[in-house]
């Protein structure tokens, strides 16, 4: 008899649990973000930084807490191209594609249009030099952007290098900046992105030609540039995982994104190492690049979408992921909380005269199959 | 009667899990979506994979740079001819660690039987665990910063670049199918009658000839089922020259994953594996014909 109730006790609080999780569950709805990796805030923690401290939160709770009717289903990527690859399969919410690939996006009629009156909060704070760059060969087609996009973080191309290794570089000259990373003398100790702009990139601006090339002999040189650095200079080839190994000492020198430059000058302040062992060149006529917030059209929740954007624009929120990230922010608010050795450095907040002198990537068919060609090539040495 | 309708979950299981994906992978690989997402019959995927419009040198075992040749050949033969080098080093390296440990694990068997071996026990236990966890550990061990590294440099040398090389992709090669190699040919060797080697020690051979004579041939099956075990996967595998190769390898297997995750290329990543699936299954038909030939089968007769 005390077991069947003890049977039967348990049956109850079975079925009560059970359906108690089925109760909280209806009334969220979820809400898909797919990142870039490590490109949002997640912790909570104390992050001192140039000699001021910021308090970081976990910026995915904090919107679960502001707006209790979602549920963030959090995903990354750490490839533009394998992100797009995911979107016939796939239905997201929230992407935050680089700008050529928006581009590319908005031509193929993959993209919402945002609707600005839920935006209060970008219109309020957004750097507007961002909104005018110029996103495609297109003017028509670039001017679309804004209404499709909003920037989230952006960042330069350049070189970082370990200057207790390396003698200083003081040049902005694509030739001699980038010129370590062919030198086999750095056999095993270079740090290459994986991903076939930022490469490709790299080859054609260090001969001086543009990163949107379509000149078959221009492609050519770059492409036997890089074969020749991978069979002599034996680069690692990766993304997240290189940023340790600049810090460790493991990589001398490589190909960053500025952010990454930043995130770890940052490690080595945790480490209480001195920060600037790792400095940042920028070539002239290397890339300038956006990274932005866009709703797919097969999103399944626009409205969280609208309302995740807009909460990212919160100066505080923006502070904290532009302190956890590093990357430079697009807040006009945010900005003025950093650090003053980060604003007024050129290589991450360029003035108009650097931005200038910068490139975006161009999207089109052309360029497409033509990069991934050479690409295909490059990896199959 | 019974057993034939015992075997029918089993039929089941082979046409869903089996002949159904072989049948699927065909059919992508002959065909591709035009302009307005209608269905047609093409051999392009066929023909990407031999586009003579996009090649690289070839320099298999490093013969070009040694003999200063320069042949141009198209990226996916390249990739192919980068994989067989890297299989067939693997396999004859498993070969040549492997027959000697089988060899001192069948005459440890032979001396207890019955009881269960324990260095036997201790090769196979690693296979317990999942082979991406044990290669994440060849990472922490051997990184220019590693901890054999770390160790090495008190003591003065190095450091050594273990990983991101081809010794290192061929290190986790080795690592990871070397079990394959050896538990086959243990399998044989313990099953040779002691009887045969003592009739060839009573006629007057020493114990090189005997071996060469009398153990070696009877271990051919073991041998052919153990090449097949490992070079078949090493063939194939993406995970390993993956994380040790440093990123820079595109052997077989990652061309056709990036053929299907990023390229978006259906029809070319099937027609990719149509052609390793034949080649695989002709090495196949032509080991398991040795292995008919020679008398007693291994693990796959």
């Amino acid at each position: 008899m005390k077991k069947v109730v003890l049977i039967l006790l348990l049956l109850a609080v079975v079925v009560s649990a059970t359906l108690s999780g089925c109760r909280s569950g209806d009334e969220k709805t979820i809400l898909t973000v797919y990142n870039w990796g490590e490109y949002i805030s997640r912790e909570s923690d104390t992050i001192s930084w140039r000699g001021r401290e910021y308090e970081i939160k976990d910026v995915i709770a904090e919107f679960e807490a502001a707006y209790p009717q979602y549920k963030v289903n959090y995903q990354t990527y750490d490839d533009n191209e394998k992100m797009y690859a995911k979107l016939d399969t796939e239905s997201y919410d929230i992407l935050v594609p680089s700008d050529y690939m928006v581009v590319r996006l908005i031509k193929e009629g993959r993209l919402l249009e945002l609707d600005q009156s839920r935006l209060p909060n970008v219109k309020k704070y957004l750097d507007s030099r961002l909104e005018n760059l110029t996103y495609d060969s297109d003017q028509a087609l670039s001017d679309k952007v804004s209404s499709y996009a909003v920037p989230y973080m952006y960042c330069t191309v350049g070189l970082l290098y370990n200057q207790e290794e390396i003698a200083p570089i003081n040049t902005n000259d694509p030739a001699e900046a980038w010129d370590i990373l062919f030198d086999s003398a750095m056999d095993s100790r270079i740090g290459m992105y994986s991903s076939m702009r930022e490469s490709i990139g790299v080859a054609l601006n260090y001969y001086g030609h543009s990163l949107n090339t379509l000149d078959s002999g221009e492609l050519d040189q770059a492409k036997n540039l890089l074969i020749d650095q991978r069979k002599n200079v034996r680069p690692l080839v990766g993304i997240d995982e290189l940023k340790d190994k600049y810090v460790s000492g493991e990589l001398l020198a490589g190909v960053v994104w500025s952010g990454d430059h930043v995130v770890c000058q940052i490690r080595l302040e945790e480490a209480e190492e001195d920060p600037d062992k790792l400095q940042y060149v920028l070539p002239k006529g290397s890339n300038l690049s956006v990274d932005m917030l866009c709703v797919p059209k097969n999103a399944a929740n626009p409205d969280g979408a609208h309302d995740f954007i807009n909460f990212l624009y919160e100066p505080e929120i923006a502070l904290i992921n532009a302190v956890y990230v590093g990357y430079s922010t697009p807040h006009t608010e945010a900005l003025k909380g950093l650090p003053a050795e980060i604003i007024n450095n050129l290589s991450y907040y360029p003035d108009d005269e650097t931005m200038q002198s910068l490139e975006i990537y161009y999207s089109s068919e052309a360029i497409d199959s033509t990069y991934d060609r050479i690409w295909q090539a490059i990896l199959a040495n | 009667m019974k057993m034939r309708r015992l075997a029918y979950p089993y039929v089941l299981w082979m046409a869903v899990f089996t002949v159904a994906p072989l049948m699927l992978v065909a059919f992508y690989a002959l065909t591709a979506y035009d302009a307005d997402g209608r269905l047609f019959f093409t051999l392009q995927g066929l023909r990407n994979v031999f586009a003579t419009d996009n090649t690289v040198a070839f320099n298999l075992f490093g013969l070009a740079d040694l003999f200063g040749f320069n042949l141009q050949v198209p990226i996916y033969i390249n990739v192919f001819a980068k994989s067989l080098e890297i299989a067939l080093i693997s396999t004859v390296v498993c070969l040549l660690v492997g027959y000697p440990a089988a060899y001192i694990l069948a005459q440890h068997s032979r001396k207890r039987r019955g009881q269960s071996n324990f260095w036997l026990f201790l090769f196979i236990m690693p296979m317990w665990m999942n082979a991406l966890l044990r290669t994440y550990a060849w990472l922490a061990l051997l990184e220019p910063m590693g901890i054999v590294n770390t160790v090495l440099g008190y003591l003065g040398i190095g450091p050594f670049q273990f990983i991101y090389n081809d010794f290192g992709i061929g290190l986790g090669m080795v690592y990871n199918y070397l079990p394959f190699m050896v538990l086959p040919i243990h399998s044989v060797l313990v099953k040779i009658s002691p009887s045969l080697i003592e009739a060839a020690e009573d006629l007057g051979a020493d114990s090189t000839r005997t071996f060469l004579r009398v153990t070696f041939p009877l271990s051919l099956p073991g041998i052919l089922s153990g090449i097949n075990m490992v070079f078949m996967p090493a063939m194939t595998t993406f995970l390993i020259p993956d994380l040790l190769g440093g990123g820079r390898y595109l052997l077989i297997g990652n061309a056709i994953e990036r053929q299907f995750m990023v390229s978006r290329d259906m029809t070319t990543g099937s027609a990719l594996s149509i052609l390793l699936m034949i080649f695989v299954l002709a090495s196949m038909r032509i080991l398991t014909k040795y292995e008919q030939e020679s008398s007693e089968g291994g693990l796959l007769a």
